[in-house]
């Protein structure tokens, strides 16, 4: 069966508008893999580069003069703001070259740079699919053609591309995971590069979720069924209790999600230890993760899309965290607190997907209006509705 | 008010029976709704005492006994009374020092003795309406290695265990108890069903439980892992957090990691709701972190640990004369410590110093200890009884079945008394008396050509050997000694009688015969005092076929022989294994 692609119309308007302003253009496929599907959720194009000529529009005249280690840092960059379970699907391109026949090589070595760049850090990509999405628009034919290529085994599939009116309804989750977490520096390492040390801790983060059991509204989920029932099954067993009644009445409600840690470490130390250390790293607090995910996903994509989240948001605030250091504040041997940026969401228009961006202590809504438009193409005239959920650590900690 | 209905686990009352010193202890049981279940005793001890071990969660301190010959001393059980957290009504059992020692049960009621009865209650019936939960989970904590700081460190542990982020999963059934709450806090399971109801489930799901024909008592025991929420609940109102911060200490310290794998048991009855199950599991886990403390501060106060030292292990044991679980956690430490501390806690528990219970050998098994392919144990139980109407008495404890062409070796026709003496080395490492494996015959070989008994040419040889040699074997390799037991016929064997009752009654390991002819087991003996009839409960070493039980003990590889089994034109010798005194 040929593979599928879906998106809803507003895309496809989308791609109409931005041939009315470049002759070749190029943005990112951001989406959900549901049952084998590419579900498009949103199409993001990749900002001029620094050394075009803005002024110029559509200074890229065809494919091959696209940046490709651009694009990729676009797409790490994006894939930063988007919440577990989403993610760049592949790339857009509006141009009336014709780059299926043969299939442009300039598109492979953009989704190898994506692909390479995603998999450095593991946490961020979280389930990452080989096999991307190419979306050709042109505007001479007004129309869409899709492929799928394959990084790793480098075939080329034909993809059915629909576009239709209004996609399945999504489902909102919601966690608030506790980091307590502690690390000890060994006795003569304790001068290397924080960015190493915290990497350690992400890893035991990372362990400890992946063998962690995840509630749903306080149940345990059959990890094959889907999740169109939420909010129905319940009703039909009503008449125990009213409170559980009420509570299902409102069906847009989020659904609650209980992350349990398992306790049996069959990697655990047999040894009463003596430890010299040279200090301790300490991470405390609370990611709020919120995701979404389509109705004919399962349970078992939800178990993996939190997790994924919940390690894609912790990577991506340290990295920007250290990226703003400079290189006397990352080799300091000092004691210190460190602030990463915290998140916040951010609630799309028209839509009841949620995005995160992360904020540093004096950031504002401003700051989010310009990832959003650099990052998204999302150019929003009015006040935002920002969700800044987690809060600011106070100074004593 | 309802009076509660006391009863009292027959070994209590059997321990107290044989009491012939004044004594003061205390009591353990379970104190339900209407019935209140005496279930252990313990000498009153010393504070240092507290880490040898613990009882299962649920069997709590609930009273007094006092074993007075002239004068009592109720006043200091009155005084007492207040250390009791379970009830305001603690039992108090007065055992009057007399020949047969006279027991009378009390309930204490607001500094009153008042007289009540008691029945008595076997263990097979305590365990149809009681099951064991074993909690298992990882823990870690660090400190410092000074007695304060190791103090500190379990007490937050505790404190965290018992706020509410521990949860427990039954994984065998995709049960979850999240917190006490009867409605949100049992999770894969709608209502609060009674733990005996949830057992039956599993039970028609896991195949139909075997039903043992022999008296064997079937402890039920439930596996719970314990689990840690990560998350807050966002219904819950739980203060607000903050974002993740780094924090990072620069400040060198030494400081010693341990480790700590929880695993202990409770004890609850059938009739348990589940949302009750919560804190009993929580409970647990604390009684268990708080034997660990006392085990490894002891420890702490003898060694300093320069670099790393192997964590103690848990064993749990169900000694048949006390009824019920105990857990001890301990470190590895010299035979004369050890042996001292297993003294300590025969005295405690009114055990007799004879018979060993509390060898690591005899750590209860949850996962039944037969090996795959080999030897078949206790192959009498359930074989037909003898119509002698006599006095049975039999090997006590386990022992595996050794006999011809195990193992791949083709001893058909000369292998048969070296068989039989494995059998009888198998008793002694399974009561836990040797911490040896069962001797090769290599190993056998070697040990009488070593003893001067057989030449070098011995070894690897298809000789036989007889009692004469089993009884070297079992000295020099086990360092058991044997009675030698002689008859010049077979038809003598019938006057053996007494000496065998007398063998299984005091000694209860089995017995070797050979002599003149074949070697054989003897497991037991039916000895009719009227009639004087004596039947034999052989063990044949001489099988070849397979580990099939059936056979065994249907063609009479296993089985009740008269006295006209025996040759009567040959000689037999009998090597009856003496058990070793200590324990």
């Amino acid at each position: 069966m040929v593979r599928q692609a879906e998106g809803e119309e507003f895309l496809q308007t989308y791609l109409r508008n931005i041939s009315n302003n470049y002759k070749c253009a190029v943005g990112l496929v951001l989406g959900q893999i549901v049952a084998q599907k590419f579900t498009i959720i949103h199409l993001a194009r990749t900002p001029s580069t620094q050394n075009e000529d803005i002024t110029v529009k559509g200074s890229n005249n065809c494919v091959t003069d696209l940046d490709q280690n651009w694009i990729a840092d676009h797409a790490k960059q994006t894939t930063r703001m988007l919440p577990g379970g989403v993610h760049v699907l592949g790339i857009f391109i509006v141009s009336d070259e014709d780059i299926f026949n043969p299939f442009n090589t300039k598109i492979k070595s953009i989704l190898n740079e994506i692909n390479k760049i995603l998999l450095l850090e593991i946490f961020l990509s979280g389930s990452n699919d080989n096999e991307k999405l190419v979306l050709h628009y042109s505007p001479k034919y007004q129309k869409c053609s899709t492929k799928s290529y394959d990084v790793n085994t480098f075939s080329v599939q034909p993809v059915d591309l629909k576009f239709v009116p209004k996609g399945n309804k999504l489902v909102n989750f919601e966690c608030t995971y506790i980091i307590d977490q502690i690390y000890y520096f060994k006795k003569n390492d304790a001068a290397g590069p924080l960015r190493k040390h915290i990497k350690v801790i992400l890893d035991e983060i990372n362990r400890d979720l992946k063998s962690a059991i995840v509630l749903f509204d306080n149940d345990i989920k059959n990890e094959d069924e889907k999740l169109e029932n939420v909010g129905k099954k319940k009703k039909a067993s009503r008449g125990s209790s009213n409170k559980i009644a009420h509570e299902t009445s409102d069906t847009n409600k989020p659904v609650s999600v209980t992350i349990l840690k398992n306790n049996f470490m069959p990697y655990a130390e047999k040894q009463l230890k003596l430890i010299e250390t040279g200090g301790q790293i300490k991470i405390i607090g609370e990611v709020i993760s919120r995701i979404w995910l389509n109705s004919k996903s399962t349970w078992g994509n939800a178990v993996q899309a939190v997790k994924d989240d919940i390690m894609r948001s912790l990577i991506s605030r340290m990295e920007m965290h250290w990226d703003s250091l400079t290189e006397e504040e990352l080799g300091e041997d000092v004691n210190s607190v460190h602030e990463p940026p915290r998140r916040v969401y951010i609630i799309l228009p028209e839509s009841d997907v949620t995005i995160s961006d992360y904020l540093f202590p004096g950031e504002g809504a401003e700051d989010i209006k310009t990832s959003l438009d650099e990052l998204l193409d999302i150019q929003l005239r009015d006040d935002l509705e920002v969700l800044d959920l987690e809060g600011q650590a106070g100074t004593g900690v | 008010m309802m009076k509660p209905q006391v009863k009292v686990l027959d070994t209590v009352i059997q321990r107290l029976k044989s009491l012939d010193n004044p004594c003061f202890g205390k009591l353990f049981g379970i104190f339900g709704k209407n019935t209140h279940i005496i279930l252990g005793l313990q000498l009153n001890n010393e504070p240092e005492d507290n880490d040898l071990y613990a009882l299962p969660a649920e069997i709590d301190f609930c009273g007094f006994f006092e074993a007075f010959g002239e004068t009592r001393n109720t006043q200091e059980v009155l005084k007492q009374c207040s250390s009791i957290e379970v009830t305001d009504n603690p039992i108090f059992l007065q055992v009057k020092l007399t020949i047969q020692n006279d027991i009378q049960c009390s309930v204490i009621c607001n500094n009153q003795i008042n007289n009540t009865s008691y029945s008595l209650v076997s263990i097979q019936e305590v365990y149809t309406q009681f099951v064991h939960l074993r909690l298992q989970g990882d823990l870690q904590i660090t400190s410092e290695q000074n007695k304060q700081s190791v103090s500190d460190s379990f007490a937050t542990l505790r404190k965290t265990i018992a706020s509410g982020v521990m949860a427990f999963i039954f994984p065998k059934r995709n049960i979850i108890l999240v917190t006490s709450d009867s409605e949100s806090g049992i999770v894969g399971l709608t209502g609060d069903a009674s733990f005996g109801e949830i057992c039956q489930d599993a039970n028609i799901e896991g195949g139909s439980k075997k039903k043992k024909q022999n008296q064997t008592l079937e402890l039920e025991i439930v596996d719970i892992n314990l689990i840690k929420k990560v998350t807050n609940d966002p219904l819950s109102g739980e203060i607000k957090g903050h974002s993740p911060v780094v924090v990072v200490n620069k400040k060198q310290l030494d400081f010693l990691a341990i480790p700590i794998r929880v695993d202990f048991l409770a004890t609850i009855n059938k009739d348990t709701q589940l949302s009750k199950i919560y804190d009993i599991l929580i409970e647990s886990a604390i009684k268990y972190l708080r034997l660990y403390e006392n085990v490894l501060q002891k420890y702490l106060e003898r060694y300093k640990i320069e670099s790393s030292a192997n964590i103690p292990e848990t064993l749990h044991f169900f000694p048949k004369d006390c009824g019920h679980f105990l857990t001890r956690i301990v470190f590895s430490n010299t035979d004369d410590v050890m042996k001292k501390e297993r003294e300590q806690l025969h005295k405690l528990l009114l055990l007799n110093m004879t018979t060993p219970v509390f060898r690591k050998t005899l750590q209860y098994q949850f996962v039944k200890a037969e090996r795959l392919n080999g030897p078949l144990r206790n192959v009498h139980e359930g074989i037909k009884p003898t119509n002698n109407d006599g006095k049975v008495c039999l090997v006590r404890g386990d022992y595996e079945y050794y006999h011809y062409c195990q193992n791949k070796m083709d001893d058909n026709g000369w292998g048969c008394a070296y068989r039989s003496l494995q059998t009888l080395a198998s008793w002694y490492t399974l009561q836990g008396y040797v911490d040896r494996e069962v001797p090769t015959f290599k190993e056998i070989q070697t040990c009488l050509v070593s003893i001067g008994d057989k030449p070098n040419t011995f070894i690897n040889s298809r000789q036989w050997i007889g009692s004469t040699e089993v009884n070297y074997v079992l000295n020099s390799l086990l360092g058991i000694t044997c009675k030698i037991l002689y008859v010049s016929s077979g038809e003598e064997m019938s006057t053996k009688g007494p000496e065998l009752v007398n063998h299984f009654e005091t000694q209860g390991s089995p017995i070797m015969i050979g002599g003149g002819v074949l070697a054989h087991t003897i497991l037991g003996v039916d000895y009719n005092q009227q009639t004087g009839n004596l039947k034999f409960l052989i063990l044949d070493p001489h099988y070849t076929g397979d580990e099939n039980l059936n056979v065994i003990q249907n063609k009479g590889w296993c089985g009740w022989k008269s006295v006209e089994f025996w040759d009567k034109t040959a000689y037999y010798n009998m090597c009856l294994p003496q058990v070793p005194k200590g324990i």
